[in-house]
Parts: structure tokens; sequence; C-alpha cells
């Protein structure tokens, strides 16, 4: 698997919604199994934060446990999609798979490095 | 679960302003008997200066504090028993500005070229009289009344809950845990939500010591030195201003629980800055304290023993550079304990959009195990 933060451009203006995809790819050659509860991301991390951190990206896990699972034929993939306006100055984006759900799951990565299946590289993008 | 934790941030801060009332209980009762006597006579001298924050009564007040301050017995130790009522009545800091005003005068000359000499107490020699005073720093940063007045909001008391300790040396010496000072929405949407009040490592009032010197009264070349009353003053103060539970504008809704552990976030905040406070700053409140007045003089061969003693046991530049320093890396935003608290099993987290009362809401911020989808 192989993640991806990607954003239409790397310079934004203050005010504008910044938009941010988390992508994981399946860029093997055998199906894979993903759990979209163990996706976190994307996680904006302003330089300068003015108050309480901006919350981790997860979404809504479904009540039968097998619809949480999302199967990915070689070379497909499955993302997330979130907005966000922010005031002017440099924000990080992170995203990450778990090998298994942990206890925490701070923006950059989980505290149990053993748990980290694939992470993405960081996204830096400009807000003027 | 969120609104319990809601709760018991409320509980909390009621708990403090008891804590405060208790503590100025304890105030008054490490005075003594005989300064507490004419309380009655106090309180109706300060209501005929007035009862308003007005600058002509705080003029008045100062006029009249520095009066008994700069008087020798019996009416010096009026002073004594005068500060824990306005204390009461007006709120440490408006004590600290007095105090404040009234040494920065003296050090124009205004005062000490009015007042009457001190008398000197029994047992001192003539000697002591002839005090000089050295100013150990910077003058004093405390803000200026007006413009706090000005920016307190309108019937929002400056006192606060007072946790810390006071003593009969006439310093007020406070952390204030001033909590949530407000609502509103919360600052990734564009309000002043979830954010503090105070810069990280600041200290709000900070009148270093002054020491004064005299030859000591046996002679023989020696020196003694303390530190000038309502000298040495330090108050922190931390608050925050709270999120709106539900929704904040048009793009973030933050549910019952996330708001709670929210708040509880922000209490923490407080909790650690107060712990500096405890670990670095109350040990150099305890040590003016110790050195405050002529009779809790140090000696030394030479005033400049006397001072390099006096900062030595002090300790204020080291214990202020300490706090500024340790509140910064842990309350910074993003700093130790937004990182410790992050990696917490019931922290918030965005469940991404979701319509909630028919209104569409791009970030749903939600403990676990979230909305469901």
């Amino acid at each position: 698997m192989k993640l991806v933060l990607r954003a239409e451009k790397r310079t934004w203006s203050a005010g504008e919604e910044v938009a941010v995809q988390l992508i994981a790819i399946n860029d093997s050659y055998e199906v894979v199994a993903l759990d979209r509860r163990l996706l976190v991301g994307p996680n904006p991390v302003p330089a300068k934060l003015e108050g309480i951190p901006f919350p981790v990206s997860v979404e809504p896990a479904f009540s039968r446990e097998e619809q949480n699972v999302v199967m990915l034929n070689p070379w497909c993939f499955y993302g997330r999609e979130r907005f966000w306006k922010f005031p002017a100055g440099r924000v990080t984006f992170y995203g990450y798979l778990l090998r298994r759900p942990v206890e925490g799951v701070p923006p950059e990565g989980p505290k149990d490095y053993e748990a980290l299946a694939v992470a993405a590289e960081p996204l830096v993008l400009r807000v003027r | 679960m969120g609104q319990e934790a809601a709760h018991t941030w409320k509980a909390k801060s009621r708990f403090t302003g008891q804590e405060g009332k208790a503590r100025r209980s304890q105030v008054k009762g490490s005075l003594s008997e005989e300064a507490l006597l004419p309380e009655s006579r106090h309180e109706s001298q300060i209501e005929a200066l007035g009862a308003d924050y007005s600058e002509g009564t705080f003029n008045r007040h100062a006029g009249h504090l520095s009066k008994l301050l700069h008087s020798g017995p019996p009416e010096g130790p009026q002073a004594v028993a005068l500060l824990p009522i306005l204390q009461k009545a007006y709120g440490n800091r408006y004590v600290n500005h007095l105090l404040g005003s009234i040494r920065r005068s003296a050090a124009e000359g205004v005062l000490l070229s009015t007042a009457p000499r001190p008398t000197p107490a029994p047992g001192q020699g003539p000697a002591e009289e002839e005090g000089v005073a050295r100013e150990a720093g910077p003058a004093t940063t405390a803000p200026d009344l007006a413009r706090e007045a000005a920016l307190r909001p309108a019937g929002a008391s400056e006192r606060g809950p007072a946790v810390g300790t006071l003593d009969a040396s006439v310093v007020s010496r406070v952390f204030i845990d001033g909590g949530s000072t407000g609502t509103d929405t919360v600052w990734w949407a564009g309000g002043r939500g979830a954010r503090g009040n105070q810069g990280v490592g600041s200290i709000q009032s900070e009148i270093r010591p002054v020491y004064e010197h005299a030859p000591a009264a046996g002679g023989g070349g020696r020196h003694r030195a303390w530190v000038r009353e309502g000298t040495g003053v330090l108050e922190v103060e931390r608050s925050y201003v709270s999120p709106r539970e539900g929704a904040n504008g048009n793009d973030w809704y933050i549910t019952s629980g996330a708001h709670g552990r929210i708040e509880t976030h922000e209490v923490g905040h407080v909790n650690q800055s107060r712990a500096y406070y405890d670990r670095h700053l109350a040990p150099i409140e305890a040590a003016v304290a110790d050195c405050t007045g002529r009779a809790k003089a140090v000696e030394g061969e030479s005033t400049e023993d006397c001072t390099r003693i006096l900062d030595a046991r002090i300790g204020w530049d080291a214990g202020v550079e300490e706090f500024r320093r340790n509140d910064r890396v842990c309350n910074t935003p993003g700093g130790t304990w937004d990182t410790q608290e992050q990696a917490t099993a019931d922290w918030y987290y965005d469940y991404g959009p979701r319509t909630v009362e028919e209104h569409s809401y791009a970030h749903y911020v939600d403990q676990r195990p979230g909305p469901g989808a």
C-alpha cells in the first residue's frame, strides 16, 4: 500500500477553502483489504497554532464489521477529502494507515511505532 | 461522558473560588488580633475614600495607604490591617497597583519628601533610620489600572478566585485561575474559542524586590538589608475562552462529548501553569516574605555582601526565567501538553461531513466511537 497527500496547489489565500486528499493506493499485484477505521488523515498542523490543535481526521464506522473493510484490487485506491480555512502561515498535513487500532492517534503518527503500517509523505502548503 | 467532564470543570472552578475565599480567611487569621480589631474602622475609612474603581478613588486609597505605610508605630501597623480589607473589597491586583503606585511615587521622591520620617522601632538605633533604597532591577511591569479596567468584561470582577499565599508582609502573591471567561466560536472556524487569554510564559504582574540597606545596629562596620514592603510581587493569571457546544460557524459542529473534552483540556493548561508557578515562583515568594521588612533583615560585611545574600536567597531571575521557559514549552499550542493529550484515548476527532438538524457541516467533531455511519 502507498499513501499520498494531494492538494490542487501549494499556495493558498487566507480565507480560501484548502482542499486536501489522503489517498491509499494498492500498488501491489494482489487484492488488499483496507479497514477504513485504520486510515487517519489528512491531519492539518499549522506552524503557528492559535489554540487547541485541529482534530485528527477519521471517519464514522459502520455497525457491521465487514462494512468497514474496503477491498482494493491492484492499482485501485480509496481516499478521503477534507476542507479547511486557515489563517496565513505554513500548514503541514499528515496521513497514515494503522496495522491495528490504537488508543490515541496524534496527527503525525501513532505513539506506538509498531502500529504504523504506512505513512504518507507530509504535505506542506502555504497560506497567504 | 463529555457532559460529565464539563460538569467536573465547572465544579472545579467553584471549588477554586471557595479555596480562594478560604485562603483570604487564612490571611485574616494570620494577622495579629491587634491588627484586626480596627477592621470596621478601616472599612469605614475605605468607604469614606470612595467605593468605586475610579481614578479618584484609586488615588485616595493610594494616598491614605502611603501615609500609613510611611508612618511609624502606631499608624504603620494599621496598613497591615488595611491591606487585606482592600484585597477583599477590590482584589489582589488592585492592591498590587496601589503598592506599585506608592513605590513609584516614593522612588520619584514625591511621598518621601512629604511623609513623616519613620519613627524607629523599639530597640533600633538611629543609624537604622538612614536606610537607602536600591532598585534590584527594572521597574515594575504591572499594567495600567485604567487600561485593565477597560479590558475587563462588563460586570466581571477583577478579583477572580485567588489561589496562593498571602501573608502579613502586606504583599499579595497569587496564581489566579480565571477559568473560562466566556464562549465563542472555536478558533478553527475563525472565532476565539478554545484559546488561552494570556500569553504562554507570561507573568501578569511583576514587581521586582527592592532592597533597603542600613548599617547594623551593633556597629562594627556590618550592614543589614531587607526587601522593601510592597515589592517582590508576582502575579500569574491564566484563563481561556470556551468553544461553543454544537454549531461553531457554518462548517464545524462540536458534540457535547468533544466539547467537554476540550474544556477539560483547557483546564489542564491552567493547571500546568499553576504547577510551574508552584514549582518556580512560589519559592521566590516565600523567600521574599522571609526577607521583607527591617525585622527580617539579613546581615553582611557590606551593602554589596547583603545584596549578594538576598539575591542568592530569593533567586528572582532564575526562578522567573524557569517559570517562563517551562510554561512556554508545556503550554504553547502544539507543545508538550497538547501532544500528550492528543495521544489519549478520549481525545476528540473530526469525523468529517455530517448533517445535524438539517444543517450540513464539513466537520463533525466527536469522541470515539463517533457518530456511526
